[in-house]
């Protein structure tokens, strides 16, 4: 039998309490990622991708639980860890990038301090040794002046050298599983550019496994492998990036795409987008049926009473042997 | 007999904050967040400011809407200078020029229903806000009658932002002042929204000012773009020349880092470096030298002027290797 995955997720339910009962925020999610992969979870907000890589942290509010399901990082089974074990595993062979780079680095501590003690909790490393390492690591996320970076306060960092000191935190005990929530989602494109090519280079050396959260379907294509597109707390397609982006087969990943106006696409002569209808399901919307029907194109009677299952898709173009799924009664090109 | 003056012109305008210090809260140094801006927007016209953040342009919409006073420069609406006026003249020509906000959680008073926030504006310039036009209003921005109604908290974002933007229109403004309208909201009602404010600005011949660092929605929404970059226009051009012909440098790294929809084999490329600099200290010269690839020693001593760079005189930049 050939090695588990990395990271495998296997049918999640996650819900919050509410004053109006029990709300589904995941709904039997399952998604796996190897060694040097990078998984995107894309989707919409409350379509449940920032709750499931909460999850598989152990970081959920105190409101939110999982109800059934597995999360395995090389096959042992995250949930039936008890509570210290787990905690021993954040930070030392799964860390965490946070959108909010500014409410997630400690402001009374100098970013060398934090960097350190990230060190100091997981291996037995002296004080003197965690800064030399620390500063160390700063000149690896290409901070450009790492002494004087490890002496100032978040505070006095720009949002892309913030975002920079989280990645090293998050690297500092070489984890081998990376939840990155939205990374650049809060910095500005030139910036993102240069966040997302300082993921990718750490990942070739490191061998890291990533799962990117995001919504922004071009920064899934700057940066991921495979692709896990969200409504609603499922999962309607998954596949490699070239599959879902460039032949995708859910008609909410084709109207995501063709939504958007591309390079050169102006409104000259009064042409418009092709818009979605409708709204964003809400978590606690009950959705007979497909998740998606209310703004569908495709729709019909089926789709309203009977959910559709993942299953594998054929699409022109694809390569061969490329596991691509969707879960559509009538996907673009075709169940096989 | 001269041809009709700009809608809205602004001209060396600048805006600074005070930056205080010490025990008296004294102000210690001034924060330029605009320097010298020039830009004209004539009637039907719709201007994009693109640029990062802190390079101004939320300042500048809020200057162009009277939010924040000018240090200096002048500010004209139909070729009137705004500082030469008394403060009823003042009122009835900022009708003209209204805002759209980034936020629509924060920009709608929770406590008001939707048929309160939309009399508001009425009743501020001493007007009577009749039932009929209410109606008319919710109608234009694509809402029913029953979400005058509603409260904020019952609508979603792009429901909001409809609200906001009705707001905007209630008094028929000629301009609107647009920050980020879509960058608060889902991917899939953002081109609902930018439909919307398309069909709305060529149904009622509005200008817009469309502050975004989307550059893709401005290349399909705008039909002129300024690049902004710590506090003044280092680019101006038609949509179609800018993006088609780039020739600052800093704007041609802006295009080169939007990120790309289609997924490549081969993702190497060489994002621009470095942040952009506090306008507290500003870099002498050229302000972009500190990241400008092709910086040369005379871009650290004098500061480039905005000249004519294409065919025509409509596109200008900055740059001293132009």
């Amino acid at each position: 039998m050939s090695a588990p995955p990395l990271l495998e997720i296997d049918g999640l339910v996650a819900s919050f309490r509410t004053p109006r009962g029990p709300v589904r925020a995941v709904d039997g999610v399952s998604l796996r990622v190897e060694r040097g992969q990078t998984v995107c979870i894309a989707g919409e907000s409350g379509c449940g991708k920032s709750v499931t890589a909460m999850s598989v942290m152990g970081l959920l509010p105190e409101a939110a639980r999982v109800e059934a399901g597995a999360i395995r990082l090389r096959g042992a089974d995250l949930l039936a860890l008890p509570p210290a074990e787990r905690r021993g595993l954040r930070g030392g062979a799964m860390a965490m990038v946070f959108q909010e780079s500014m409410t997630a680095l400690n402001p009374v501590l100098t970013v060398g301090a934090q960097v350190a003690e990230a060190f100091a909790i997981h291996a037995t490393a002296t004080r003197r040794e965690a800064r030399e390492r620390a500063i160390a690591l700063l000149r690896q996320v290409r901070i450009a002046d790492p002494e004087r970076c490890a002496g100032e306060y978040p505070h006095q960092l720009s949002g892309g050298m913030k975002q920079r000191v989280m990645i090293a935190l998050a690297l500092a005990n070489r984890p081998e599983l990376l939840i990155a929530d939205e990374p650049t989602t809060a910095l500005d494109v030139t910036i993102q550019a240069q966040v997302l090519q300082l993921l990718r280079e750490q990942q070739r050396e490191r061998g890291t496994g990533i799962v990117f959260v995001t919504h922004d379907l071009a920064v899934v294509a700057g940066i991921a492998d495979r692709v896990v597109v969200m409504v609603a707390g499922r999962v309607v397609e998954e596949g490699s990036v070239f599959d879902v982006l460039e032949r995708p087969a859910h008609p909410y990943t084709v109207g995501l795409l063709r939504a958007r106006p591309r390079p050169g696409q102006t409104r000259r002569g009064g042409a418009r987008l092709e818009a979605i209808p409708g709204a964003v399901p809400s978590a606690d919307e009950r959705i007979e049926g497909c998740r998606y029907q209310a703004r569908c194109p495709r729709a019909q009677a089926r789709c309203r009473t009977d959910a559709p299952a993942l299953a594998r898709v054929t699409t022109a173009g694809a390569d061969a042997g490329s596991d691509h799924l969707a879960a559509c009664h009538f996907p673009e090109g075709g169940l096989s | 007999m001269s041809a009709t003056p700009p809608l809205l012109q602004a001209t060396g305008l600048s805006v600074g904050f005070p930056v205080r210090g010490g025990l008296l809260r004294r102000e210690v140094a001034r924060l330029p967040a605009i320097d010298r801006v020039d830009l004209a927007l004539d009637a039907g016209e719709v201007l994009g400011i693109v640029g990062e953040s802190g390079c101004g342009k939320t300042t500048l919409g809020r200057a162009l809407v009277g939010l924040v006073e000018p240090d200096g420069g002048t500010l004209r609406v139909e070729g009137r200078d705004v500082a030469t006026l008394s403060r009823e003249e003042r009122r009835a020509l900022t009708r003209d020029v209204q805002m759209v906000f980034q936020d629509p959680f924060a920009s709608l008073n929770p406590r008001k229903r939707v048929r309160r926030i939309l009399a508001l504006p009425f009743e501020a310039h001493g007007l009577a806000a009749d039932e009929a036009r209410l109606r008319e209003l919710v109608e234009l921005v694509g809402l029913a009658p029953e979400h005058l109604d509603r409260w904020p908290h019952e609508l979603s974002g792009g429901q909001r932002q409809r609200v906001g933007i009705a707001r905007a229109l209630a008094l028929r403004p000629r301009v609107l002042v647009l920050d980020e309208p879509l960058s608060a909201l889902d991917m899939s009602i953002q081109s609902q929204v930018l439909n919307l404010l398309a069909g709305l600005q060529e149904r009622l011949g509005l200008g817009y000012v469309f502050i975004s660092h989307d550059l893709a929605v401005v290349e399909w929404l705008c039909d002129r773009v300024a690049v902004m970059y710590l506090g003044r226009v280092v680019e101006s051009a038609p949509a179609a020349a800018l993006f088609a012909s780039p020739r600052h440098p800093y704007t041609q790294a802006l295009l080169a880092a939007i990120p790309d929809p289609v997924p490549r084999r081969d993702r190497a490329n060489r994002p621009l470096e470095g942040d952009v600099p506090s306008p507290l200290h500003r870099p002498a010269g050229c302000a972009f030298h500190t990241r400008c690839p092709l910086a040369q020693p005379r871009c650290r001593e004098s500061e480039p002027e905005l000249r004519r760079v294409g065919e025509t005189g409509a596109h200008v930049a900055a740059c001293h290797l132009l």
